[in-house]
């Protein structure tokens, strides 16, 4: 006997996403969930953006990783909140799912802050199944990776909504064309803003900071 | 590998349709859209080691691959899209929707009542 059942295999998922949602709409929290391949530099990243950002704005951020703490330790220096998602402690899920981020969010004083990074599994494909419900979803390139990243993992630079060319400084000793990576993240969404940035220069980051500010300001008015 | 959460929450989903029913479950008919870049093999054999020992252990998981397709914003046709360009090959606008391609569903199951 057939029995048409036309379900979702996410449902759970998404559902908790859209609670999440609701969460940070109702404590005025911008999200801003970050992802990458490993070695893409969201760590840095986010360390520089907060340093920027921590006098004038209460962060917290949400760390996955697989097993180690290595990232929380080394951003536990910045005084801010930081939670940690090991997703298995021998090496398990390649992503974040949404009930782990409500869970780690729930453990913050949602009221007392203004921003959480999420800094998500490095990976390009699990990442992108899986809405964790922040506000904005932000893919990492660093140009050594190469020209072609968005046109191999396609859903990941669909659903986001900026793209953070990141290790900008190294430009002059790599045959990689900017260009064409921002080309082939713009075919595949054009409606995707692009920041050319080093973490380690702190070039380009003004524009992504004040990007942020902006994002900050339009959930406010909410 | 995300296969494996998939093949968890399919899983989860089946026997929250099936409740406390006493069926084999023979038959999983899936819809996967191909931007969700989920290896059907993968698929197949994490299932199998997810299902081992429940009413679904012997399910075939029959994954129906769901092609992207695309509508372009400007001048109104939809088209296949098999390589990785949004962009309409008709008119060249990069402002293309998605009709499908991102389908990840259990379409129906098909069980025998014991």
């Amino acid at each position: 006997m057939e029995i048409k059942i036309l379900r979702r295999v996410l449902a759970a998922n998404e559902a908790v996403a859209k609670s999440n949602k609701e969460l940070f709409s109702r404590h005025g929290v911008l999200v801003l969930n970050l992802m990458s391949s490993p070695g893409s530099g969201k760590t840095c990243i986010i360390e520089q953006s907060i340093e920027a950002l921590k006098n004038d704005y209460r962060i917290a951020v949400i760390i996955g990783d697989i097993t180690s703490t290595i990232d929380a330790q080394r951003l536990s220096g910045l005084g801010v909140p930081i939670i940690q998602i090991n997703t298995e402690p021998f090496g398990g899920e390649c992503h974040l799912e949404a009930s782990w981020v409500r869970e780690a969010a729930l453990s913050l004083n949602l009221q007392d802050l203004d921003l959480i990074f999420i800094e998500n599994v490095g990976n390009l494909v699990c990442p992108a199944e899986f809405d964790t419900g922040a506000d904005k979803n932000v893919v990492i390139v660093s140009l050594p990776e190469g020209e072609d990243k968005p046109l191999k993992y396609p859903l990941m630079f669909r659903i986001s909504s900026v793209l953070l060319v990141n290790k900008i400084d190294l430009a002059s000793v790599l045959d990689v064309d900017k260009k064409i990576l921002h080309r082939n993240a713009l075919q595949v969404n054009p409606n995707l803003q692009i920041f050319d940035i080093s973490a380690k220069t702190g070039e380009g980051f003004d524009a992504w900071l004040k990007w942020i500010e902006a994002e900050l300001r339009k959930k406010r008015q909410r | 590998m995300h296969e494996l959460t998939i093949a968890e929450n399919i899983k989860k989903t089946i026997e929250e349709v099936l409740k406390d029913k006493k069926a084999v479950v023979t038959r999983i008919n899936l819809r996967v859209g191909k931007l969700r870049a989920v290896v059907p093999e993968v698929l197949i054999f994490c299932f199998k080691f997810v299902a081992e020992g429940s009413s679904m252990e012997n399910a075939e998981l029959k994954i129906q691959e769901i092609p992207v397709k695309g509508i372009c914003k400007k001048c109104d046709r939809d088209f296949v899209i098999d390589e990785p360009l949004f962009i309409c090959p008709f008119c060249g606008s990069n402002h293309v929707e998605l009709l499908s391609g991102r389908e990840l569903e259990i379409e129906s199951i098909e069980i025998e009542e014991g």
